[in-house]
C-alpha cells in the first residue's frame, strides 16, 4: 500500500470515527421514521468497515512473496513540492482572514510560479500581477465581489 | 398548433432591436459568469436581477432566462479547460473533456459541447412549447416515494463510476453520504456536526468540487511535474469546428441526452445532475468501446452536456405550469415572476400567457445566438490558456481561492476547498474514483429527505414504495435495467473468447 493510501484511508478513518461518535447524541429514530442520527451512525460504520475490508486485502497482498515496500518511500520523496504547496495555501488563507484576499493570493501566485514553475523572478511577478488585474476587474468591478 | 400560434405572438414581441441586443448580451454575460468557478445560473441569475427594475417584463424575463441557458453554456468551458466544473452537471463534462484537453482537444471538444448543448436546449424547448401543460399535470402525481426512487436510481450509477475496484468505489460513496449529512437536517430540524457556526447549513457543494477537481488537478500536477503543451495561440476556426466523425460519433448519444435530460431535468432538486450521470451510464452501458470512458470518449462528453442543457427548459416547466422552482436559478426566476406582479402557478399562463410565451421565445432566441457566440469565443478562451499555459497552476490556484471565497463573501469556503483539494490529490494518487464520491454528496441529502418522508407517509411501514403505482413501476424498470444489463454482460462476456478464437 501507498504512503498516500495510508494516509487518505487513516484519515478517512478518523473522520469517520469523529462523526460515529458524534452522531451517538442523534436521534436514531422512532415508530413513525428514522432519525437524523441514523444515516450519519450507519454510513460512518460501514466505512470503518470497508477501510478494514481494504487494510486486510493490502496486508495479505503485501504478505506474498515478491511485494515489494520501496514504494512507500519513493511516494514520500515525490509528494514534498505538493506539502509545501499546501502549507503555503493555507497560510495564505490565514493571511486573508486579516482582510485582503489579493494581496497574499498575489503572493502566493509569484512564489509558485518562481519556485515550484521555473520562471524568472520578474516574468513571475509580472504575469501574477496580470491574471490578478484580470481577475480584480471581473470579481471585484464587475461583479461587485469584495475582494480588496 | 395553438402552441405554434401563442409562441408566434411571442416572438412578435421578442423580435424587436432592444430585445434582441439585450438577449444576445444576456447569454454572453452568462457564459462568462458560467465559466467562473463558484459562480453559477443562481450567481448569474441574481446579479441581472436589479437592471431588470423598470424594463417591460418580457424583456426583463428574457435578460434572466438568456443569463439561465448562457451559464449553462459556459460551465462546461473551465470543466474542459482547467478541470474546475462549477456546478454538479458539469463533473461529467469535466471527466471526458479534461482529457480532450490534455490530449490538445480541448477546442474539438469545447466545439462538440457547444454542438451537444444547441441541441440539447432545443429539444427541451420543444417539449417546453408544445407538451409543458401535459408533462406538468403528470410530474405533480410524484410524491415522496417516487423522488426516492429516482435518487435511488442515481445513486445506482456510482456502479459505472467506480473503475475496477468495487470497494474503493463505494467507500468514497459512503463518504460522500457522510459529508452531506453536515449541517441542518430538514426533516427535524436537528443540526448535525456544527464543529464551527459555518457548518450549520453545512458544506456548500461548490466548495467542494472547486477543492476536489481544482486544487487537486493542480496538487498532482506539481507532483508529477506535468507540463501542459498546448502548443502556440492559433485561430484556426478548423481547430474549433467538429469533424464529421466527431459529429457521427455524438448524434445517438446528443439524441438520447436530449431526451433523457428534458424527462429528468423535470425533477426539482437535482433534475440536471441525475440526468446527466444517467446519461453518462447509459451511453457507457451501450458503447461499443467503454474503456474509452474516463479517457475523452466523445460520446461520455455530448451525450451529458446534451442532457444538461435540456434540462433548462425541462426545469422552466414546474416553474411556469405549476409554480414550483426545481433549482436554486429557478428559485430566483420564481421571485422575478413574482417582482413583475405575476402569479406563478397554474393560472400564469392563462392570466399572463403573453409575456410568458415572449419569454419562451427569447430562449429560442438566446440558444441559437449561444451556440454562434460560444463557438466565435472558443479560440478566445483556448487561447487565452495558451497563453497563460506555463503559469497554469497560479491561475487555477487564484481562481479556486476567488471563487470559492466569492460563494459566501468568507475564507471558510477556502479552507473548504483546501481540504478537499487535498483529498482530491490524495484520491488521484491513490486511484480511488472520485465520481461515486461526488454524486452521493448531491443525491444523498435529497435520497435521505425523501426516503424519511415515504416512511413518514406510510407512518413506518415501507410497504409505501410498492403500494403506490408510479413508485412500483420505477422499481420494477430498475430491476429489469439491472437485469438486462447483468445479462448483457455475461453475454459479452461469453463472446469475447469466440470473437477472439
Amino acid at each position: 500500500m501507498k504512503l498516500s493510501e495510508i494516509v487518505l484511508l487513516a484519515g478517512l478513518a478518523v473522520f469517520s470515527g469523529v462523526l460515529l461518535i458524534s452522531s451517538l447524541d442523534m436521534p436514531y429514530g422512532s415508530e413513525q421514521s428514522f432519525g437524523p442520527g441514523y444515516i450519519p451512525l450507519n454510513i460512518a460504520l460501514v466505512i470503518l468497515g470497508l477501510i478494514g475490508i481494504l487494510a486486510v486485502k493490502a496486508f495479505m497482498a503485501g504478505r506474498k512473496p515478491g511485494a515489494d515496500g520501496s514504494a512507500v518511500i519513493e511516494d514520500l520523496s515525490s509528494a514534498l513540492p505538493v506539502a509545501a504547496v499546501i502549507v503555503l495555501l493555507a497560510g495564505a488563507i490565514y493571511a486573508m482572514s486579516w482582510g485582503s484576499i489579493l494581496a497574499p493570493l498575489g503572493l502566493l501566485m509569484i512564489i509558485l510560479s518562481w519556485r515550484f514553475n521555473g520562471h524568472g523572478f520578474v516574468k513571475s511577478c509580472l504575469v501574477s500581477a496580470a491574471i490578478l488585474a484580470v481577475i480584480y476587474t471581473i470579481f471585484s468591478l464587475w461583479l461587485k465581489i469584495p475582494l480588496q | 398548433m395553438d402552441a405554434l400560434t401563442q409562441l408566434a405572438g411571442g416572438f412578435s414581441e421578442v423580435l424587436t432591436v432592444y430585445n434582441i441586443l439585450l438577449i444576445f448580451l444576456a447569454g454572453m454575460i452568462g457564459t462568462v459568469v458560467g465559466a467562473l468557478p463558484g459562480l453559477g445560473p443562481s450567481a448569474g441569475i441574481a446579479l441581472m436581477l436589479p437592471l431588470t427594475f423598470g424594463m417591460p417584463h418580457a424583456s426583463g424575463l428574457c435578460l434572466l432566462t438568456g443569463v439561465y441557458m448562457g451559464t449553462m453554456y459556459g460551465g462546461r468551458i473551465t470543466s474542459i479547460l482547467i478541470n474546475t466544473p462549477g456546478d454538479a452537471p458539469a463533473i461529467i463534462t469535466a471527466m471526458e473533456g479534461y482529457p480532450m484537453m490534455l490530449r490538445g482537444q480541448g477546442g474539438l471538444a469545447l466545439g462538440l459541447s457547444a454542438f451537444s448543448s444547441f441541441i440539447g436546449g432545443f429539444f427541451g424547448l420543444a417539449v417546453l412549447i408544445f407538451f409543458a401543460p401535459v408533462v406538468s399535470s403528470y410530474a405533480i402525481y410524484l410524491g415522496a416515494p417516487e423522488y426516492f426512487l429516482l435518487m435511488l436510481l442515481g445513486l445506482s450509477t456510482i456502479v459505472l463510476l467506480a473503475g475496477d475496484n468495487m470497494v474503493k468505489a463505494l467507500l468514497m460513496a459512503c463518504v460522500g453520504v457522510l459529508v452531506s449529512t453536515f449541517g441542518s437536517d430538514y426533516i427535524s430540524g436537528h443540526i448535525r456536526f456544527a464543529f464551527t457556526p459555518e457548518l450549520i447549513e453545512g458544506i456548500d457543494f461548490v466548495a467542494i468540487i472547486i477543492g476536489l477537481y481544482g486544487l487537486g488537478e493542480v496538487f498532482y500536477n506539481l507532483e508529477k511535474r506535468v507540463r501542459i503543451d498546448l502548443g502556440k495561440p492559433s485561430f484556426n476556426i478548423r481547430e474549433y469546428i467538429p469533424p464529421a466523425y466527431a459529429i457521427k460519433e455524438s448524434g445517438g448519444a446528443t439524441v438520447r441526452g436530449s431526451i433523457l435530460g428534458t424527462v429528468i431535468g423535470i425533477l426539482p432538486g437535482a433534475g440536471a445532475t441525475v440526468a446527466t450521470f444517467l446519461e453518462y451510464a447509459l451511453e457507457r452501458r451501450i458503447s461499443r468501446k467503454p474503456e474509452e470512458f474516463g479517457k475523452g470518449a466523445i460520446a461520455g462528453l455530448a451525450g451529458p452536456e446534451a442532457s444538461n442543457n435540456a434540462s433548462v427548459p425541462g426545469s422552466l416547466i414546474p416553474l411556469i405550469t405549476l409554480g414550483i422552482p426545481g433549482s436554486g436559478g429557478t428559485a430566483i426566476m420564481l421571485g422575478a415572476l413574482i417582482m413583475f406582479g405575476m402569479q406563478p402557478g397554474p393560472l400564469l399562463m392563462i392570466k399572463s400567457g403573453d409575456v410568458v410565451w415572449a419569454m419562451i421565445a427569447g430562449l429560442v432566441l438566446a440558444n441559437i445566438f449561444l451556440l454562434f457566440s460560444n463557438v466565435l469565443l472558443i479560440p478566445v478562451f483556448v487561447n487565452l490558456l495558451r497563453s497563460v499555459q506555463g503559469h497554469l497552476a497560479s491561475v487555477v490556484i487564484a481562481l479556486c481561492v476567488v471563487g470559492a471565497f466569492s460563494l459566501a463573501y468568507s475564507t471558510f469556503n477556502i479552507w473548504v476547498a483546501l481540504v478537499f483539494g487535498v483529498l482530491g490529490y490524495l484520491m488521484k494518487k491513490a486511484d480511488y474514483p472520485t465520481g461515486p464520491f461526488i454524486l452521493a454528496v448531491v443525491l444523498a441529502p435529497l435520497a435521505e429527505n425523501y426516503f424519511r418522508q415515504s416512511i413518514m407517509l406510510g407512518q413506518g411501514d415501507w410497504a409505501i414504495f410498492i403500494d403506490r403505482p408510479i413508485s412500483l413501476g420505477i422499481i420494477i424498470a430498475m430491476v429489469v435495467l439491472g437485469g438486462l444489463g447483468m445479462a448483457t454482460k455475461r453475454f459479452m462476456k461469453r463472446r469475447e473468447p469466440a470473437a477472439r478464437a
